[in-house]
């Protein structure tokens, strides 16, 4: 159950924890109203272009048509690709389903590959449909219970509910007295009654009733006398996503499934029992289908089976938007030995609209790290700053943000309150980046185990086991 | 100018959210005093053959089945008012935020039948 809206509450107060993540600071694309990229907002830095187009696309899939096509975002490692799509899920709302994939997910033992893949795309489709019932909602003013003498026959009895607006008397019969025995409902509660089942639930003591007394439990709750009518409907209106809807079918124990993430495979069965029985509602006018988005990231790690199940599966009618994010150039599709552009093969990427995102300015870089730091809760000087972004530029920007968090925990050991040069420099010389990395193995590789390259000049008999001398 | 008539079109749908509101109130109150006076005929003078009816400023003498009739036919115009209400103020609503800059998605879906019967 995704999301829940209310017709009595506007609002849902719920402050959500989410862990510091590598791209926990992002909350949207930081657009304005007319799609323009602002320079820097909602934790987005540069990349104007790249934005922009997805900000296109993300008008497109709220208008709902734009489902069953698919997007490619193409750039370098560290160049913000999941960074937008992070920005697209955020600002998508939370009644449209989002769902993000690393590509090398679908390569587990327990599922097939398209299985894991079908999966991906029913979690990212949402239908809505609409509960409703009658409640009676109102303050009790009073309960009367008349027990005849002898304790035995029927009991009958009298409660009277009021609003703010008006107030009337309920007979009650033995049943009701029972429930409201039960919940201990007294003068001054506020309750409902579900019209159908008669169930009765206590919502707390109406504020009018409230003094200052002592010996009251720290857990009452007070509340408004209701207002308007005594006789409400309530209309709730929920977003299930489609693979839910499989697993709750699919098996004997039903939605446990769902929290315990062993969902197996689903018989096709099941599914397409489900899109009939979808495509009646929608034609009832019960549902409405609301295409999703389905992120892959890493998609070159997909095989050529996976891209034509995916080249399939884009033209179902039930199909959502397909963000893929790739950082490779021509490369081999996996699974064959022809090469191609990103690795995808090109009757999928003739489907595809292509956004690419290039490298970071130095500016923007400093930015960046100026938004992590803030994210992290780190504090930093300006000329530490200035050395983490020419750091950021000649290494990765993902290497000069793993410092951030390393030479503030050097800051904490020598007591200071933020992280200068020298915490910089000293993390600098503890941990490699890549190139420096590639240097020493070039300087040592002698020293390695399995190196292949020197081998053939070696000494075989050294120490370094005998069996490995295994290059030409 | 143009938004000056946004905004009086704006006041005036919401104006007409409220009185729906107001008059559901009002449809609900005679609702509940209906379900009194049939609970009442029903126990409390069940062995009477005509009972009294205060009808507008008038009370009258009438035989009991008539007057249940009577009062089960309210009751039942009642209740489709009700519901006619209903189904209008959804949809006023939807105008209300299309006019308020939204699209309408949010309470479009409100208009859905429900999945109970």
């Amino acid at each position: 159950m995704a999301t829940t809206t209310t017709t009595t509450t506007g609002l849902r107060d719920i402050t959500k924890m989410e862990r510091i993540g590598a791209h926990s600071h992002i909350h949207g694309l930081g657009l304005t109203d007319n799609l323009e990229a602002r320079p820097s907002g909602q934790g987005m830095v540069g990349q104007a272009k790249a934005r922009r187009a997805a900000g296109v696309i993300l008008k497109l899939i709220e208008e709902g048509n734009y489902a069953g096509r698919a997007i490619l975002m193409a750039g370098a490692p560290g160049s913000g690709k999941t960074a937008i799509a992070m920005g697209m899920a955020q600002s998508l709302g939370a009644d449209v389903p989002f769902t993000m994939l690393a590509a090398s997910e679908i390569f587990s033992l327990e599922m097939s590959k398209t299985e894991a893949l079908t999966q991906a795309f029913r979690r990212s489709i949402g239908v809505r449909i609409k509960e409703e019932s009658e409640i009676i909602e109102g303050e009790v003013v009073e309960i009367q219970i008349d027990r005849s003498t002898t304790g035995l026959g029927q009991k009958s009895g009298k409660l009277t509910l009021k609003t703010t607006e008006m107030e009337t008397i309920y007979d009650l019969g033995a049943k009701m007295i029972e429930a409201l025995n039960k919940e201990k409902v007294m003068a001054g509660d506020v309750i409902t009654i579900d019209k159908a089942s008669g169930r009765i639930t206590k919502l707390g003591r109406s504020f009018t009733r409230a003094r200052d007394y002592d010996a009251m439990g720290s857990d009452t709750k007070f509340v408004q006398c209701p207002e308007g009518e005594l006789q409400k409907r309530k209309e709730v209106v929920h977003t299930v996503s489609l693979h839910e809807m499989d697993v709750i079918n699919s098996r004997s124990q039903g939605f446990l499934a769902l929290f315990s993430g062993d969902t197996g495979e689903i018989k096709s069965e099941v599914r397409d029992q489900i899109n009939t029985k979808v495509s009646e509602w929608r034609e009832e006018g019960k549902a409405e289908i609301v295409p999703g988005v389905l992120f892959i990231d890493e998609v070159h790690v997909l095989d050529i089976e996976c891209f034509s199940f995916l080249n399939r599966a884009l033209e179902d009618a039930l199909a959502p938007v397909v963000i893929m994010a790739s950082n490779r150039g021509i490369t081999t599709i996996r699974g064959t030995n022809y090469k191609s552009p990103h690795g995808l093969p090109v009757d999928l990427l003739e489907r595809l609209l292509i956004i690419s995102t290039g490298p970071y300015s130095e500016p923007e870089i400093k930015q960046i790290l100026g938004i992590r730091c803030d994210e992290e809760d780190v504090q930093m000087t300006e000329d530490a700053k200035d050395i983490l972004t020419r750091i950021g530029m000649e290494t990765s920007l993902r290497y000069a943000i793993h410092l951030i968090t390393a030479s503030s925990f050097v800051a904490k050991k020598r007591k200071a309150s933020a992280i200068d040069v020298a915490d910089i420099k000293k993390v600098y010389s503890l941990f490699l980046d890549e190139k420096r990395s590639v240097q020493m193995l070039k300087e040592y590789q002698n020293q390695y185990m399995y190196n292949e390259v020197e081998m053939a000049d070696r000494e075989p008999a050294i120490g370094n086991g005998s069996g490995m001398n295994a290059s030409a | 100018m143009e938004f000056v008539s946004n905004l009086q079109q704006r006041e005036l749908v919401a104006e007409e959210i409220l009185t729906n509101k107001e008059l559901i109130i009002d449809y609900d109150r005679r609702r509940n005093s209906n379900r009194e006076a049939l609970g009442k005929l029903k126990k409390d003078l069940s062995k009477e053959k005509k009972v009294w009816v205060n009808m507008g400023d008038m009370f009258i003498k009438m035989p009991k089945p008539n007057v249940e009739t009577m009062i089960k036919k309210d009751q039942e115009t009642l209740d489709s008012e009700i519901a006619d209400i209903r189904q209008v103020m959804k949809e006023k609503v939807v105008e209300l935020e299309k006019l308020e800059g939204g699209d309408g998605s949010k309470s479009r879906a409100f208009q859905l039948k429900g999945m109970t019967p």
